[in-house]
């Protein structure tokens, strides 16, 4: 290993935004120093130096308008000559007091520097969809001040600049205080050579050709004059992002000064103000000039937090790198499209969102039968001698005792006594389990299992098979009909009954079909391999089409299981909810013999009723509270919230489930909803709204 | 039949790989070979193109769980394919329908990536090394393949088997044609 004593940096600068009033980010940018795209179709630049002005050059080369030009300085450089000339409007002495537009950018106003409250008569409003900023520049020092290089503010520039320099540690380019390319190139053989001397090369020849580059640099050291901004342009407009990467606003920092963290780095750590991924990049100099401006120091006074590494480079790929998403497609996703299917994320996945009509799809359901695309679940095979004994571990149910080729739901719990995840578990024979999930819990479900088995050591092997199987769930009272066109097994109630799990061939193919009912109404769950999802899907419609088969999406989906209280966790509970609160104190077995998972937790949640309690409602009036919307207690005070909201068409009415307060849980009790300046009547429905005792569903 | 059979591709119906479209996109003509639908030409065909990729998800890919004697890191050739240590206890079997274990076939899309310029197509998405000295010939890898989880087998000199989550084979296949097509790629046939 080699030590290296000598070292120059040549980091060059970084760009800086202005900090201004704005309600959004989006369609905010500093300026490209080349615009090779079109970022957007009307711009307004903002800009402290020539750098703002080359920007809109290229902008406009690109193709966008450029609507104006606010230029700090008094007198801007030549550029604004040329963009004149081309019929930009260049306002000197001014910059940008307010972006407009809630989200994205409408309109820019445009003023002279430091008006505080209230709008100026000099301010003009310019429409556009996109707003450049280029704030000033400041020098990339953070890996030389972690070498123990020190830096000064330079009045001058508005920035703070290199002082001193440790021994063995050399600067070159703008880093280092030149400008221009001459001089930037002319610095870099400089510091080049300055190492090199440091480390016994050269002679005195050398020597003197150095001090003749230095003297040539130092002459062609020419940096155009920057005007510096003010901590905030146009104050008291909404909110003025200081640091875009953390949401850090101009009021965020006033209120550290106020709290008593009136240094630059208490101010850090209470704000998260520089702490996000660029690093201070664009947000250390803001921050700076704000906390001068609270607390009447000069920026000298206030400093620079302390750089520290590492000091990571923005990927390439960030910049110039292609902006593939890795989407998850189910193996029939093309022909959900061919469908005219809504396609939305959901997760990582893309997922058929409705065909045209939810409300028409969940009625087919009820009516003749619907299929849904159900692959996105998560799937894994437990199996081994102790997979029972495993899964009895993880859920607060029982599995060892479930017989080969039936199912039973789980709730996973964290060791909290907190719902994770639920999903179905059916045995497929004495050492072999398989486990569904939620579509977005799959991953976490995985290594939460891994996790357990490598700490518990069983006699258990774990395979996610979440891609490798399509999954269908075919529903309604002409579900069974078609199944028997499919299939060689019985599918009659009695054969094949509620919660049983089988294999056999469903079109030519090999399946395992769950009897399983998310929707409400007869269904099988049918999983095979991914290979065949097209073909097989294609053949169950194909079945289905004389008994008025349709596809149906995730909303329709939605409106069917909310029909029958069946909770999707993560929308209807959060971290703190637990089986009991969740109107599921069945599933939580204390009595059983096996130790669980977060058992301590329940038994004391068993023993402590929880404060709210999830609760089906409805409303008479016909309006579908937001999700999310508060539900009120007496005074007016919100004491817990709705989590799922739809109008059913089936059964004509709006139905949803909250949390409300744990003495409002019963049948017939109203309870406020706070919804958008609306307030609401729910009442309680504790049992579900569609076949409340599951006839239908067992049938 | 066993407790597993529904995971195995050994139906009736005509399998599929998840980049069917994209091969069929990109002007592959199509025949049922063993119960799969694989590419066997594609239009304007350049077999001499300095990298070349191929859709190969219709391989058998057998999940062996128990103790081997692999050594992590390197796979071993067989008559079918490939046996590659996953972990300690575990082996994924590649190329061998007889192998006795979890069929993953359906869970793992694969693609090849050939010729002289392959290595220059990984670097594009994938940060793995694969320079001879660190992934010889029958060296494997897991690692992060385009951002996503995957494995990364040398078959030969400029021969790399790659495989995938089969819901990923779409996105996949884009990257790599994206990744390729500047340097002259074009897709194959897979037994090409």
């Amino acid at each position: 290993m080699r030590t290296v004593t000598k070292s120059a940096a040549a980091t060059s600068l970084f760009e800086r935004p202005c900090a201004t009033s704005s309600a959004t980010r989006r369609s905010v940018s500093v300026s490209p120093p080349e615009a090779r795209v079109r970022p957007g179709i009307r711009a307004v630049v903002a800009t402290t130096s020539d750098r703002g002005l080359d920007a809109a050059s290229a902008l406009r080369a690109a193709g966008v308008e450029i609507a104006a030009v606010a230029d700090l300085r008094p007198s801007p450089g030549a550029p604004a000559a040329a963009l004149r000339a081309k019929g930009i409007e260049v306002l000197a002495g001014s910059t940008i007091l307010e972006a407009q537009g809630r989200k994205e950018v409408r309109a820019a106003v445009i003023g002279p520097a430091g008006g505080e409250n209230g709008r100026g008569p000099r301010e003009q409003r310019f429409e556009c969809d996109l707003v450049v900023m280029s704030g000033g520049v400041a020098p990339a020092t953070s890996l030389l001040a972690q070498a123990g290089a020190r830096t000064a503010y330079d009045p001058a520039r508005g920035h703070f600049a290199l002082r001193d320099l440790p021994d063995g540690v050399h600067a070159a380019g703008e880093v280092a205080g030149a400008g221009g390319l001459e001089a930037i190139e002319l610095s870099g053989q400089v510091a080049g050579a300055d190492a090199a001397h440091a480390l016994g090369f050269g002679d005195a020849a050398s020597r003197t050709r150095v001090n003749g580059l230095r003297e040539r640099q130092t002459a062609a050291n020419g940096r155009a004059a920057e005007a510096v901004p003010p901590p905030v342009a146009g104050s008291g407009r909404g909110k003025c992002f200081a640091c875009f990467c953390e949401d850090v606003t101009a009021k965020d920092v006033h209120l550290s000064v106020e709290e008593g963290y009136d240094s630059i780095e208490l101010s850090k750590r209470y704000t998260t103000v520089t702490m996000g991924p660029c690093q201070g990049r664009m947000c250390q100099l803001p921050a700076v000039r704000l906390m001068a401006k609270e607390t009447g120091q000069d920026l000298q006074q206030v400093g620079t937090t302390t750089a520290r590494p590492p000091w990571a480079a923005v990927p390439l790929g960030a910049l110039a790198g292609r902006p593939f998403e890795p989407a998850k497609r189910s193996a029939i996703h093309a022909r959900h499209r061919e469908l005219g299917a809504r396609v939305l994320w959901a997760g990582d996945w893309r997922r058929a969102y409705d065909y045209g009509d939810p409300q028409a799809e969940a009625l087919a359901v009820h009516e003749a039968a619907g299929l849904i695309d159900v692959s996105t679940l998560g799937k894994l095979i437990v199996r081994g001698p102790e997979a029972g004994e495993f899964l009895d571990r993880l859920y607060p149910n029982s599995f060892s005792t479930l017989k080969p080729g039936r199912i039973r739901y789980g709730v996973l719990t964290s060791d909290a006594g907190r719902i994770m995840d639920d999903g179905t578990i059916c045995r497929l024979d004495d050492e072999t389990f398989y486990v569904t999930t939620t579509s977005s819990g799959a991953g976490a479900v995985e290594q939460w299992f891994a996790w357990w088995l490598a700490d518990w050591r069983m006699d258990v092997r774990l395979t996610d098979v979440t891609q490798g199987l399509s999954a269908v769930n075919l529903a309604g009272p002409k579900a069974r009909e078609i199944m028997a066109a499919l299939t060689d097994l019985d599918c009659s109630a009695e054969a094949f009954t509620y919660l049983d799990g089988k294999q056999g061939r469903v079109a030519g193919v090999d399946a395992l079909i769950l009897r399983i009912g998310f929707v409400g109404e007869v269904g099988y769950e049918i999983h095979f391999p991914a290979a065949y999802g097209q073909d097989v899907w294609d053949a169950i419609l194909a079945a289905g089409e004389p008994f008025g088969i349709k596809p149906f999406g995730l909303e329709p989906q939605r409106i069917l299981r909310l029909q029958k209280q069946h909770i999707l966790v993560g929308q209807d509970t959060d971290s703190e909810s637990t089986p009991f609160g969740a109107a599921m104190p069945w599933i939580v077995k204390l009595d059983k013999e096996q130790d669980f998972i977060g058992k301590w937790a329940l038994e004391h949640a068993s023993e402590h009723p929880a404060e709210t309690a999830l609760v089906g409602f409805t409303l008479p009036d016909g309006a579908v509270p937001t999700e999310g919307a508060a539900v009120l207690d007496d005074r007016g005070e919100p004491v817990g919230q709705v989590t799922s909201a739809r109008h059913s068409r089936q059964l004509g009415q709006v139905i949803g489930m909250a949390w409300v307060p744990s003495p409002l849980a019963s049948d017939g009790a109203e309870f406020t909803i706070s919804d958008e300046r609306r307030r609401l009547t729910a009442a309680v429905m504790t049992k579900p709204f569609y076949d409340p005792d599951g006839e239908v569903l067992r049938s | 039949m066993s407790a597993l059979d529904f995971l195995s591709p050994a139906g009736d119906a005509v399998a599929r790989s998840p980049m069917e479209r994209l091969a069929q996109a990109a002007g592959a003509r199509f025949e049922v070979r063993e119960g799969w639908n694989v590419a066997i030409s594609y239009e304007g065909g350049s077999p001499d193109a300095p990298v070349r990729w191929a859709d190969v998800s219709h391989l058998p890919k057998i999940e062996v769980h128990g103790a081997h004697e692999l050594t992590l890191g390197e796979a071993t050739r067989t008559n079918d394919g490939w046996r590659c240590p996953i972990t300690p206890d575990r082996v994924l079997v590649i190329g061998d329908r007889s192998a006795d274990g979890i069929d993953l076939t359906s869970s793992l899309a694969a693609l090849t990536i050939s010729g002289p310029l392959a290595r220059e197509v990984f670097a594009r998405f994938c940060a793995l090394d694969l320079r001879p000295r660190s992934l010889p010939v029958g060296g494997f890898r897991p690692g992060s393949v385009a951002r996503t989880p995957g494995y990364v087998l040398r078959e030969d000199e400029d021969r790399f088997l790659m495989l995938f989550g089969w819901a990923l084979g779409e996105y996949v296949w884009t990257v790599v044609a994206d990744a390729a097509g500047p340097l002259g790629g074009r897709p194959e046939v897979a037994d090409a």
